[in-house]
């Protein structure tokens, strides 16, 4: 069943300029991203900067207004609603933020910050609400003596549970995790992990899950999706993606990864250049001019996203592949 | 042959009344040409080791004992911590080079970038404005920057992430260092920049036969560039050995919990990870006795009580346990 | 493209100009009213010395009087107020603009030495500052004014000039003492302003690399660090500006400097003038005081938008 589809996301932003607010260029930070997620499951995102990766995670919420494009939440159509109906729509759908420093209000204390959402989408009684926070606090790993304390007695882990208990208060079916791992220490983004796999088990939740190391994307995902420049190029099923990846995008970013093991063998694909800017993207496919197999075509066209079932992938590459198989 | 000896260096931060030992009596051993990696975390004290070495501490830091030996050749061996700041100005951009973490905010915004690798070679070779700039290009067209002739002239702003670290880089390297210090030089920077960067630094390193001394946090990085490992933890070194012999062997219970904790792009997808209880202690608050104790799956009595020795438990490799 | 950009600079073009008339009809209306023109409170009532209807002539034919340029000959003391008005001009532009290159030739300085002595005398540092800052102008150039008559009286010379007599408008001495004055509170702003952003930036990433460099404090602060102190000097001028101009008038009264704030109280307070020429003078001198101030206010803002940041590209 899903819980989540999109259909064609866009969103651009126009750049001014700074004295006379002259629009002096265009980013097109989605360019047309369609996925969903079935209910209980984790889509994994995954992009270097400029991919759009985080942008899409804030459309989902609303926090900025798509261009174009569609959005489904339970077969419903989210997408046209205005902005005072969606507020009833916002407690189904919740964000972990990156960065657990900056997104506590350093002046509140952990009771405050996790009544506040209770109180305004009224998920309990306001009777109810001391043993609601003990309830989070709980789930996710904190003592109930924690609840007096401010945000800066904590440690960054610590932090990011009192964020992912937040985004948890409003009872949500889907959660976006937007690099929830990224700032911590190495030694404590395993227990976060973790943390979020048995609370997805626990709540049947289902996860759009951010980042850009395909390390963590792996241990969390059931699909995978992988963006550049504002589209998903490859996009299956995790197993997949990680054992045969075949976009030369993909490959790249699997053989850039590093391995903790000094005798493995290391396979490195060359890159050209460098993420063009976001103001200049190449035409055709956004990749062309970094691609080690680029072939003419692939300046003029854009690739669509192909393939069978779940497993597809946008390259002129495979497109050959695919139907050379199926005229033979 | 040994080119840096750092000796129970101990670099403490005042702040608030509080003491914070942020290295706290830390040895380490460079020698001519090797790769070393640095590992730890936050409050590892693994950034403050290679700024003090710099001399870049600035109060509320303060260095409070140890010896720093540059061996800059077979002749002359110098404390770099009893040199005065003028000395040390000497050598910091010369002999020991340094580069950033951030990339965005380390180079100057409102300077070109060509005067800024040039810069360098005015301070330390005399070099006149013109010929330093020459030599100024060159090392931005070794460094991978293309039209390195027309983009000495522009602005940081100009350049991405990756571009603007080559830049560090040359920055670093014009001057013939014997001792690049990279501080996280990667971390910033996408994973398909982080390779080729790293790259960079390795042949760089090659070519003009400079010792690396490389902090990070990644274990992959370490994998791939170091020829040997120091891993730190709150301020002390907890384990050090070949990177090799890290990998296969790892003996420090904490050196271990890290290796099996990250999660590998090369592992089977598992259900759960395998964690490291607790979190990092803050400064003010390490724990008595081993500063690891509070979250170790194979803590005795005695590593609550009293602090272990760093010993060398095999010929290179050297532990901070008392399991051993 | 263009034609947005048109539109847009017309646009802010025109907004400008329609709030300088408005000040300066503002302006022109207050000081058309007739000096003697009283409000008492009398027997329980409220009266006016003379109706309104006769202020409102008054103001109608300043008006007129200005826009016409009549205004500009009316005859004081033998001269017409045109050329009082440019005289004095010039006079005053001498002081703002000796005051300011002074301030910023002690401030710079000043502030970097401030900023060298890190950590120890953090406050008797903070209070050079503040306290030029705090009192009251009239008691700086008092000052000032005591140090002049002490140097007067012990025939003290410096750098080959004697003491200074009073020598009227004929010779440029005259502009020491009011440019000496005028300069203290600016310089204070600008050594704060200088010794903070130093301070600020020292502590920047890329203070640190060239640190690393191996750059001495010197050349930091001459290569690195020298754009933004003038950046923020220059971005905090109509601050500076501003005080400039209230000292202005204090400074010009107290050392009997004729340049537009002398005349301005002059005018205002005079018994040997008739009212209309006090209030023609009067009207003219504020007008153009305060047209002064708009333009160059103007051109300050302007340049913060459009040339610093061309600077940066220098």
């Amino acid at each position: 069943m899903e819980i989540i589809r999109v259909e064609n996301l866009h969103k651009k932003f126009t750049l001014k300029s700074k004295i006379l607010e002259i629009p002096t260029g265009l980013v097109h930070a989605v360019n047309g991203v369609d996925f969903s997620i079935d209910k209980g499951k984790t889509l994994g995102l995954v992009g270097e900067s400029g991919s759009g990766k985080s942008t899409t995670g804030r459309l989902l919420l609303r926090l900025l207004q798509p261009t174009e494009g569609r959005v489904y939440l339970e077969g419903r159509d989210i997408s046209e609603i205005k902005n005072r109906e969606f507020r009833k729509i916002r407690k189904d759908i919740q964000m972990v933020f990156q960065n657990p420093y900056a997104v506590l209000d350093y002046k509140m204390t952990i009771e405050d910050i996790l009544t506040q959402p209770l109180h305004i989408h009224k998920i309990v009684h306001p009777l109810e609400y001391s043993k609601e926070v003990e309830r989070l606090l709980r789930i996710v790993g904190l003592s109930k003596k924690d609840r007096k304390k401010f945000p800066h007695e904590f440690s960054g882990g610590q932090r990011q549970r009192i964020g992912i208990a937040r985004a948890l208060s409003t009872k949500p079916k889907f959660v976006v995790c937007d690099e929830p791992v990224s700032a911590l220490d190495v030694s404590v983004q395993s227990q976060i992990i973790n943390l979020l796999k048995e609370l997805q088990e626990e709540f049947h939740l289902s996860y759009l899950f951010i980042a850009h190391g395909l390390n963590v994307i792996k241990h969390v995902s059931d699909q995978v999706a992988v963006m550049y420049l504002g589209k998903i190029v490859e996009k299956g099923d995790v197993e997949a993606i990680f054992q045969r990846p075949k976009h030369p995008y993909t490959i790249a970013l699997m053989s850039a990864s590093p391995i903790p093991d000094p005798e493995a063998k290391r396979e490195r694909t060359h890159l050209k250049k460098e993420i063009p800017s976001a103001l200049e993207i190449p035409s055709g496919c956004s990749f062309h001019n970094r691609c080690p197999k680029k072939m003419d075509i692939c300046e003029r066209v854009t690739p669509k996203l192909i393939g069978e079932g779940d497993y597809q992938v946008a390259c002129h590459l495979v497109e050959g592949v695919a139907s050379h198989g199926s005229s033979a | 042959m040994k080119l840096l000896e750092v000796k129970n260096l101990k670099t403490y931060f005042f702040i608030h009344d509080q003491e914070i030992p942020a290295v706290d009596g830390v040895d380490l051993t460079i020698n001519k040409g090797e790769v070393v990696a640095l590992i730890g975390e936050s409050g590892s004290g693994k950034s403050v080791t290679s700024m003090s070495i710099m001399g870049l501490i600035d109060s509320p830091g303060k260095i409070m004992e140890g010896e720093i030996l540059f061996h800059r050749n077979e002749l002359f061996t110098d404390n770099l911590l009893k040199k005065s700041d003028r000395e040390l100005q000497g050598i910091r951009g010369n002999e020991i080079s340094m580069i950033y973490q951030d990339p965005i905010t380390s180079l100057h915004p409102m300077l070109k970038v060509g005067d800024q690798v040039a810069e360098v070679l005015q301070i330390h070779k005399k070099m006149g404005k013109k010929q330093a700039k020459r030599e100024a290009v060159e090392m931005l067209k070794r460094v991978g920057i293309s039209d390195a002739e027309q983009r000495a002239d522009e602005l940081p702003e100009k350049f991405s992430g990756g571009m603007r670290q080559r830049i560090m880089i040359a920055m670093a390297m014009i001057s013939n260092p014997k001792l690049l210090i990279a501080d996280e030089p990667t971390t910033a920077l996408d994973v398909t920049i982080q390779a080729e960067i790293l790259d960079l630094l390795r042949k760089m390193g090659q070519e003009e036969d400079a010792a690396i001394l490389l902090i990070t946090h990644d274990l992959g990085v370490v994998a791939e560039m170091a020829d040997r490992v120091c891993v730190m933890y709150c301020g002390k070194i907890m384990e050090e050995a070949d990177a090799k012999e890290l990998f296969k062997h790892p003996k420090n219970p904490y050196t271990q919990g890290l290796m099996e904790c990250i999660p590998r792009i090369d592992d089977d997808r598992r259900k759960t990870l395998q964690i490291i209880e607790g979190y990092v202690p803050h400064p003010t608050d390490f724990p008595k006795g081993c500063r690891f104790s509070t979250r170790c799956p194979k803590v005795m009595d005695r590593c609550r009580e009293e602090l272990p020795e760093l010993i060398e438990i095999e010929p290179g490799h050297k532990v901070r346990c008392f399991l051993y | 493209m263009k034609t947005e950009f048109a539109v847009n600079l017309g646009k802010k073009i025109f907004y400008q100009a329609i709030v300088l008339v408005m000040i300066l009809v503002i302006i022109l209306i207050a000081s058309g009213i007739p000096t003697d023109f009283n409000v008492y409170y009398e027997y329980g009532q409220y009266h006016w010395s003379m109706s309104l209807e006769e202020v409102r002539l008054n103001i109608f034919q300043h008006f007129q009087g200005f826009l016409s340029g009549e205004i500009f000959d009316v005859v004081i003391a033998g001269e017409s107020i045109g050329t009082l008005f440019r005289s004095a001009f010039v006079l005053s532009l001498k002081v703002l603009f000796g005051g300011t290159v002074l301030a910023f030739l002690i401030g710079v300085p000043k502030g970097i030495l401030d900023s060298r002595k890190r950590g120890k005398s953090g406050t008797f540092k903070l209070l050079q500052s503040y306290i030029p800052l705090s009192i009251p102008d009239v008691l700086t150039v008092g000052l000032v004014q005591f140090g002049a008559i002490y140097l007067y009286y012990n025939d003290i010379t410096f750098f080959g000039l004697g003491p200074i007599h009073f020598l009227g408008d004929e010779s440029w001495l005259s502009t020491i003492y009011p440019i000496i004055s005028i300069s203290i509170l600016p310089a204070a702003y600008m050594s704060r302003i200088t010794a903070s952003t130093i301070e600020d930036l020292y502590t920047k990433q890329f203070i640190i690399t060239a640190r690393g460099k191996g750059c001495s404090f010197g050349q930091i602060l001459r290569q690195h660090m020298m754009k933004n102190i003038v950046f923020e000097i220059l971005s905090s001028s109509p601050t500076i500006m501003a005080v400039m101009f209230s000292s202005l008038i204090i400074i010009e009264r107290l050392f009997y400097y004729q340049g537009l704030g002398y005349h301005l109280i002059f005018f205002f307070s005079s018994y040997s003038l008739t009212p209309e020429q006090a209030s023609a003078a009067f009207a003219v001198f504020i007008m153009g005081l305060a047209f002064f101030y708009y333009m160059l206010f103007m051109g300050f803002k302007g340049m913060k938008t459009w040339i610093l940041p061309k600077i940066k590209e220098s």
